[in-house]
Formats: C-alpha cells, structure tokens, sequence
C-alpha cells in the first residue's frame, strides 16, 4: 500500500505539478518501486485521455512538411530489420517484452526480408467469431517486392491433421491468393515470410484460414477464416 | 474492394469498389479507442522504426498523433501559430530521442503526450516571464496568460465536460497544473490555500476521473 503522502507526490507528477528538483527526486524513487509506478501509471491513464477528448486540430500541411525536412537526412529505404521491429512489438504485447528481445536480436539474421519501407504496408489481423480469440498477429507486406512477414501470437496448434494458411485479397483475383502455411511453435507463435503464389496488383487484405494439412490446392478458395485484417 | 463478415467462416469479397490499402491506413486519430492495444501495438513499432532512421513510419507517426496532440497544445497555449510551431518542435524531439523511449515506463501516445506538453508549457513560462518584464519596465504588456488565446471561444468539449464532474476545487487545481503549467506550490500561493491542501486535491480529482473513465469504458 502506497502512504498518503506518495500517492500525493505521485498525482502531482502525472498533473505536471512538481517543481523540477522534486521531479527528478520522485522519478528516482520510481525508477525503484513498481507499486508506485503501478500507481503512476494508472493516473497518467487520465491525463492521456484529456488530449483524445478535446477535438482534434488539424494541423496544416507545412508543419508536417517543416518536420519531415528537419529530421532529414532521408529514410532508410532498405531495411533489415523490420521484421525484428515488429516482432518485438508483438512481444511487447504479449508481455514478454526483455528476454523476447534479446532472442529476436539473434534470430534477426534468419528474419531478415528486403522490405521497402516506401511501400511497406502494416496490418494487424484479428480473430473472426469462429477464430481463436487470444491470437493476435501483425503482416507487413512489401508491395515492390511482392514479399511479406507475418507474425502470429498466442495461436492454439491447429487439430491433428489440419493447417493454418495465409490468403492474400487481391480484387483482380478470383479468389484469394494463397501465401504459405503457418507453423505453430510450442509457444504459440507462428511467424514467416512469404511470397504469394500469384503475382499481387493490389493487396487489400490477408486473412489466416484452417485447412486440410498441406493447405488448400493450388487455385482453390480458403476454408474456414480464423483471423481477418484490420485497417491500422 | 472490401471483406465482409466471416461468420460463417466464408470470406465473401466484394469487388464492386477498389479501396487502396493506403485509403485504410491509418485508422482516424483522436477516437475513444486509441488506447487499445493495436493503437499502442502500430505506435510503438511505427516509433521503433522510426528510432532506427525510418522517416517514412515516423511520417507514418506524425499523421496518428499530430491531431489530438496540437489538440492539447492549442488548450495549453490559446494560440494556433505558436501552437503549430510547439507541434514542430516536438515531433522534433520525439524523433531525436525515440531511441531513449522505454515502453515499459509509458505507452507511446502517453510519452508524446508528455513531451508535448512539457513544451507548451515551457513556451507558457516564457510568455509569463516576458509578461513579467513588460510589467517591471511598464512598457504595454499583451495580456497575461490565458487572456492572450486568440483562438475564439469554443463550446465545451468532452474534456470540459469530464472536468465538470468535479468540484470546483478538484478542477481548477487540475486545471492550474496540468494546462496552465503552476506548480503545486504557485498553486497553493495564487489560491492562499496550504500546500498539503492543493496536493489532497489534485489526487482526489485525478482519482474521480480515472472512476468516471472506468465506469465509461
């Protein structure tokens, strides 16, 4: 339990109302207590709040013009580590954030994709009705490259005999466009590259379908859809 | 193009219009959701791009946070030039010190938030410092502190309408620190009320809030 007197010190910090030297003292003090930075946490829930309920402003076109120019020089266009990035993401949401790191650090060079960021769309997909509710999985698809990672987490092996398999939706296709199978580790975490089986002209979404070991044939549509995209 | 309710587990694909992924991306800024996990998921990976010289996901970044934050920079500062102009440095700074960022301290939106308050209100102090010197030299001042807003008034928003559960008390102290930059003890000075006062009420109001936000969730 938290005495009366922190609780005070510490609503002040989240209000912005601690003079400096009584800042750094307190940020000190959580650097070390996680009860307190628990409580901290909570109240700062609060203020974040207020600036999602005010309407937001737009801001006009030069700013974001002024900013991009200012932390010049350019981007990187061609990266290795994306798949790292968004693996740690979802490790972060999986709450195994330090020790996941470390591990996705030294896998970084089997997960290495030539991923352009220029075209690099993210995607997070979400269970359906029918699909495994916890599961939560992040895309990331190059459009130029016609390649993509895929990262799935807390996914239930399928049942004997059946396999998890990746759709691209193109709507110049038919049908969905088939993007590999997905391999359940014991820990629940499915992640791969892929490359679509036909040429893609425009990805408009991915989903995540349970089929018949080995996967649909060649040509046929997706069975049953567990996981769907999400405009993020 | 767009997918329809997978219920029965059919992906039904409608392809009378053609919806570019870029036309999806990025969810609208400033909803009640945002602090949803996926919020904080493509955050947080937009940011760690960014923190290794991705300017294109800190492009990406600027477009999901800019609004709600000169939101709350306007609210502090009044004023829309000078508040697009506290925007720009931040983003600036959210960009030069994204690879210091710890994500178990505080979600990214919390961390911008926090920055970019810390922003207006230093450009706040140093309007009130100037007011200041204007008074002792007793050339013609602009109007002190809140009066020199020049956006017109608005109708109550969301957040005055939160704020308004509160006592008057609770709200104005919150209101003193948060928007107006006082510390707890100017607070305590400006209101003649005990330090130890000011502090109980900054906490009671906070915590009120965070009840009424719970309930509301």
């Amino acid at each position: 339990m938290i005495d009366e007197r922190f609780q005070d010190q510490a609503a002040a910090y989240v209000a912005g109302a601690l003079p400096d030297t009584e800042r750094q003292v307190f940020e000190d003090q959580l650097r070390g207590n996680d009860e307190l930075r628990q409580y901290v946490s909570e109240l700062r829930e609060v203020t974040d709040r207020f600036a999602e309920l005010l309407p937001p402003v737009a801001p006009s076109p030069r700013i974001k013009e002024a900013v991009m120019r200012e932390i010049a020089p350019p981007a990187r266009h061609h990266s290795t580590w994306v798949p790292w990035a968004i693996a740690a993401a979802l490790a972060i949401f999986g709450g195994a954030m330090m020790l996941e790191h470390e591990t996705l650090r030294e896998e970084n060079s089997n997960l290495q994709a030539n991923v352009d960021l220029a075209q690099l769309e993210l995607r997070m997909l979400r269970a359906t009705e029918g699909g495994p509710q916890q599961a939560s999985a992040m895309i990331a698809w190059d459009d130029r490259a016609q390649t993509g990672m895929i990262k799935v987490a807390n996914m239930p092996s399928p049942e004997k005999g059946k396999d998890y398999q990746l759709w691209v939706i193109d709507p110049s296709q038919k049908s969905p466009i088939a993007a590999g199978l997905l391999r359940v580790r014991a820990d629940g975490v499915a992640e791969i590259q892929f490359r679509p089986t036909k040429q893609v002209k425009q990805a408009t979404n991915f989903a995540v379908s349970l089929e018949s070991e080995g996967g649909a044939r060649e040509g046929g549509a997706p069975g049953q859809i567990l996981m769907i995209g999400q405009g993020i | 193009m767009s997918v329809d309710r997978v219920d029965d587990g059919i992906l039904r694909v409608d392809t009378s219009s053609d919806t570019p992924i870029s036309n999806v991306v990025p969810l609208p800024v400033g909803t009640a959701s945002r602090p949803a996990d996926e919020q904080r998921l493509m955050d947080l990976t937009l940011l760690q791009l960014s923190a290794q010289g991705d300017s294109i996901a800190f492009g990406r970044l600027y477009d999901r946070l800019a609004n709600p934050l000169l939101a709350m920079i306007l609210r502090i500062l009044g004023d829309r030039a000078e508040s697009e102009d506290v925007l720009q440095e931040t983003f600036v700074l959210l960009w030069k010190k994204a690879a210091v960022y710890n994500p178990s301290q505080s979600s990214v939106f919390s961390w911008a938030t926090t920055l970019a308050r810390g922003k207006a209100i230093d450009r706040l102090r140093g309007r009130q410092r100037r007011l200041r010197v204007f008074s002792e030299s007793e050339e013609p001042a602009p109007e002190p502190t809140t009066a020199t807003k020049s956006e017109p008034a608005q109708s109550a928003t969301e957040l005055d309408k939160l704020l308004a559960i509160l006592p008057a008390e609770q709200r104005q102290a919150i209101d003193l620190a948060y928007f107006s930059g006082f510390t707890h003890e100017e607070i305590s000075a400006q209101l003649s009320q005990p330090l130890g006062t000011i502090k109980a009420r900054i906490r009671r109001g906070l915590l009120k809030l965070r009840e009424t936000l719970g309930r509301a969730l």
